[in-house]
């Protein structure tokens, strides 16, 4: 048994909320209004991971930061000890596509995190999805909705926690085998 | 009585010894079609009304007529024709005077007959208003009773409050009687109506009947009248047997002998009876054994029938349990359906309750969860700030090695440090120990200083002294001189003191020899006498001015004013006698 934290990172109005609604089985996903969220908001949920052999299940620590900069004195506090970072961003602003990067910076370069511990995704809301190049090259993006394609950021999401699974197993092992030496 | 005369001449005779009217008389009303009774009564009333006029008439005509006779009689012997005819004349006009006279009496009569009905109706008036006054007087002999009997007149008004009150109830229901009574008689007039129509319905029944009916019918009615006649003869019997028991009780109720009698007849009669009831018990009695023959029997009979009237009970009995069960289920059952569905509407109702409660509190409790949300969210915000500074404060910790060798470091210069400071503490210890010797040195040499100086300065007094003790011999030899110069001043003196001494001696006997001179002077005497006198008179002055002073107060108020009050005094004499003169 795993336990990961996973940051939601992103420019505000991005849908950081929404998908992690979406992600953690919230029920009021779409219908209420928008409310920014104030710090940050921990889901905890259980889901089942495929680790090559069986799947086994996962608790993921999912962590709906704010993207308001007033708190970006918080920023530490979300970033600690975090084992997978999902940077959110609107797919028709520019400006939320440049603010991609710093948060890359900030949040996986700055924090030792690899690449593919990160997962970069490109809200389109209610407009039709547009394919877009990842502002970051070796992060991988996913592009659509929670209205649209959930399924397809399911299995985006799901694969992303597949890969942090295997980070985790291996760290894991590294530490075993310190220990035993 | 006096006011009703016409209905005692008529109605009732006067019957004075009689106990009791017959009650034909008195119930049935006149006219309600029983001749009889009238009839029957009639002859005595008639026979007492005609006996009572004659005894009344006669001895009127009688005293009219003798006063006459006994006129007539002793006149003239020889009666001829001019004779009778005078007679006839006399007699003539004494008729046709007594007619006037009548006639004159009967106008007198009428007269008074109209005064009569006059002043009947005027007594009738004045004896209304005596009884009004009466009643007035009565009211009035009443009050001062009560007020004799000392009760207060708020209890008398009380009092006639109450009766007022209970005399116009009492008006009410003498109203309502009225009513009652008029009502009835109108329901009687009607009852009345109908039974005359009654009559002419069966009448015209009658009429359209065949004739043989008719003939029956009239036959009946016939007979009818008749048994009416016949009842009413029996009546008539009746109510004079009755009469004539009365008559014969009121004698009885004299007599005590004959009333024992008659008690005793009755005595006989109910023993009579009784022999009468026995006998025929006697008649019907029975032999005993049939008696008890027939008792088994009816024994026998009772108890079969209880017999079967236990089984028809058991049977009931049973019966009724059996329904009493089917009826507890029944009600059980029903109380179970009751039960649920009371359950499930208590249950539905508090949910609605509930749901009202919810709906009614929920702005405020909306406010409250917002409120709550946010203060949440305010200390989630400090909560990570807190965190990330104290992530940042946690960047800067070293490793767990370089941290064990910093300890490790730590515990070293620890060590020294309190190897330094144990140092430090004894060298501070051997430090105050010095200063304190360092004092104590401080203070000899101060002595030592003052001692230095003191001998500083008897060095230099020695030295002074030194140079002094070289010049010896100018030293003697000033005392030399010295020696001589005093020796000198010393015979000098012994000279002078010789010659004072002479010259005291000389005065002393002086003074003796004046002294005995004053001494032996009587003046001298007198003069030191006085001289006493005086010092003691003096003393007494002294002793007596501070009594005075001790004793003086201060008394120039006081004397302003009396001084003051004197001069007044004496204006107002002056004016006195000034005006007691001028008067004489």
């Amino acid at each position: 048994m795993f336990k990961a934290k996973v940051v939601v990172v992103g420019s505000p109005e991005s849908g950081k909320s929404v998908l992690s609604n979406f992600l953690g089985d919230q029920t009021d996903i779409s219908q209420s209004r928008y409310h920014p969220t104030v710090g940050v908001r921990v889901l905890e949920f259980e889901t089942p991971v495929d680790n090559g052999r069986t799947f086994t299940n996962m608790d993921i620590e999912l962590w709906d930061c704010s993207g308001n900069e007033n708190y970006e004195g918080c920023w530490p506090a979300m970033a600690y000890k975090a084992d997978g970072v999902v940077i959110a961003c609107d797919a028709y602003k520019s400006s939320d596509l440049q603010a991609v990067e710093n948060l890359y910076s900030y949040f996986v370069a700055n924090r030792g995190l690899k690449p593919t511990q990160c997962l970069i995704y490109a809200s389109c809301k209610n407009k039709e999805a547009k394919t877009l190049k990842s502002p970051v090259a070796s992060v991988p993006i996913m592009i659509g909705s929670t209205d649209k394609n959930s399924e397809d950021l399911r299995d985006a999401f799901k694969k992303f926690l597949q890969r942090i699974y295997g980070k985790l197993a291996d760290s894991r092992d590294k530490e075993e085998l310190q220990m035993m030496s | 009585m006096s006011g009703r005369p016409g209905s005692a001449m008529r109605g009732r005779p006067p019957t004075g010894s009689f106990g009791r009217p017959p009650s034909s008389m008195r119930a049935g009303p006149p006219g309600t079609g029983r001749p009889g009774t009238r009839s029957g009564q009639a002859p005595v009333g008639n026979s007492v009304f005609g006996s009572g006029i004659k005894v009344a008439d006669r001895p009127m005509t009688q005293q009219g007529l003798g006063g006459m006779k006994t006129a007539s009689k002793g006149q003239r012997q020889i009666q001829d024709r001019t004779f009778w005819v005078g007679e006839v004349r006399s007699k003539c006009t004494e008729i046709s005077a007594e007619i006037r006279k009548i006639e004159s009496k009967i106008v007198q009569h009428q007269e008074e007959n109209n005064t009569f009905l006059m002043f009947e109706k005027r007594a009738e008036t004045l004896a209304a208003e005596i009884a009004e006054i009466q009643g007035e007087l009565h009211d009035y002999n009443m009050l001062v009773d009560r007020i004799n009997m000392n009760q207060e007149i708020s209890d008398m008004v009380e009092d006639l409050d109450a009766i007022k009150v209970r005399n116009d109830q009492e008006a009410d229901s003498l109203e309502r009687i009225f009513e009652h009574k008029e009502t009835k008689e109108k329901q009687i007039a009607e009852l009345e109506k109908e039974i005359h129509r009654q009559q002419a319905l069966t009448e015209n029944r009658v009429q359209d009947m065949k004739p043989e009916m008719q003939e029956k019918y009239s036959k009946l009615k016939q007979d009818s009248f008749q048994t009416l006649d016949k009842l009413g003869k029996l009546q008539e019997i009746l109510e004079g047997l009755n009469g004539k028991q009365q008559s014969l009780e009121l004698e009885m109720q004299s007599d005590i002998i004959k009333q024992d009698a008659v008690k005793l007849y009755e005595k006989l009669n109910e023993l009579n009876q009784k022999e009468e009831q026995l006998l025929e018990e006697e008649r019907t009695r029975v032999s005993p054994e049939e008696e008890q023959r027939q008792l088994l029997a009816s024994v026998k009979s009772h108890n079969q029938e209880i017999s079967t009237m236990d089984r028809q009970n058991k049977e009931l009995e049973e019966k009724i349990k059996v329904m009493q069960e089917e009826l507890q289920q029944l009600q059980s059952e029903l109380e179970d359906q009751q039960s649920e569905t009371t359950d499930k509407f208590r249950q539905l109702q508090k949910r609605e309750q509930t749901i009202d409660e919810f709906t009614k509190a929920f702005d405020d409790t909306k406010q409250q969860e917002m409120q709550q949300q946010n203060n949440v969210e305010e200390s989630i915000v400090v909560l990570l700030e807190q965190i990330s500074k104290m992530l940042e404060y946690g960047e800067h910790v070293p490793s767990s090695d370089k941290m064990r060798a910093l300890k490790d470091d730590l515990q070293f210069k620890e060590d020294e440090l309190q190897k330094a400071e144990s140092t430090s503490t004894s060298l501070a210890g051997h430090s105050s120990q010095l200063q304190q010797e360092l004092a104590k040195v401080e203070s000899l040499e101060s002595n030592i200083d003052s001692e230095k100086i003191a001998l500083a300065n008897d060095i230099q007094r020695m030295e002074s002294e030194i140079e002094e003790y070289g010049k010896i011999d100018e030293m003697r030899d000033r005392i030399e001189k010295r020696k001589t110069d005093l020796d000198v001043e010393k015979e000098d003196l012994e000279k002078r003191k010789v010659k004072s001494y002479n010259l005291v001696q000389k005065v002393t006997t002086n003074y003796e020899d004046l002294n005995r001179n004053l001494e032996e002077n009587d003046a001298f005497a007198r003069l030191q006498n006085l001289e006493k006198r005086w010092q003691s008179l003096e003393q007494n002055n002294f002793s007596l001015k501070e009594y005075i002073a001790s004793n003086s107060v201060d008394c120039e108020l006081l004397k302003g004013e009396v001084m003051k009050n004197v001069s007044e005094t004496n204006r107002l004499l002056q004016d006195l006698y000034t005006k007691s003169s001028l008067l004489t």
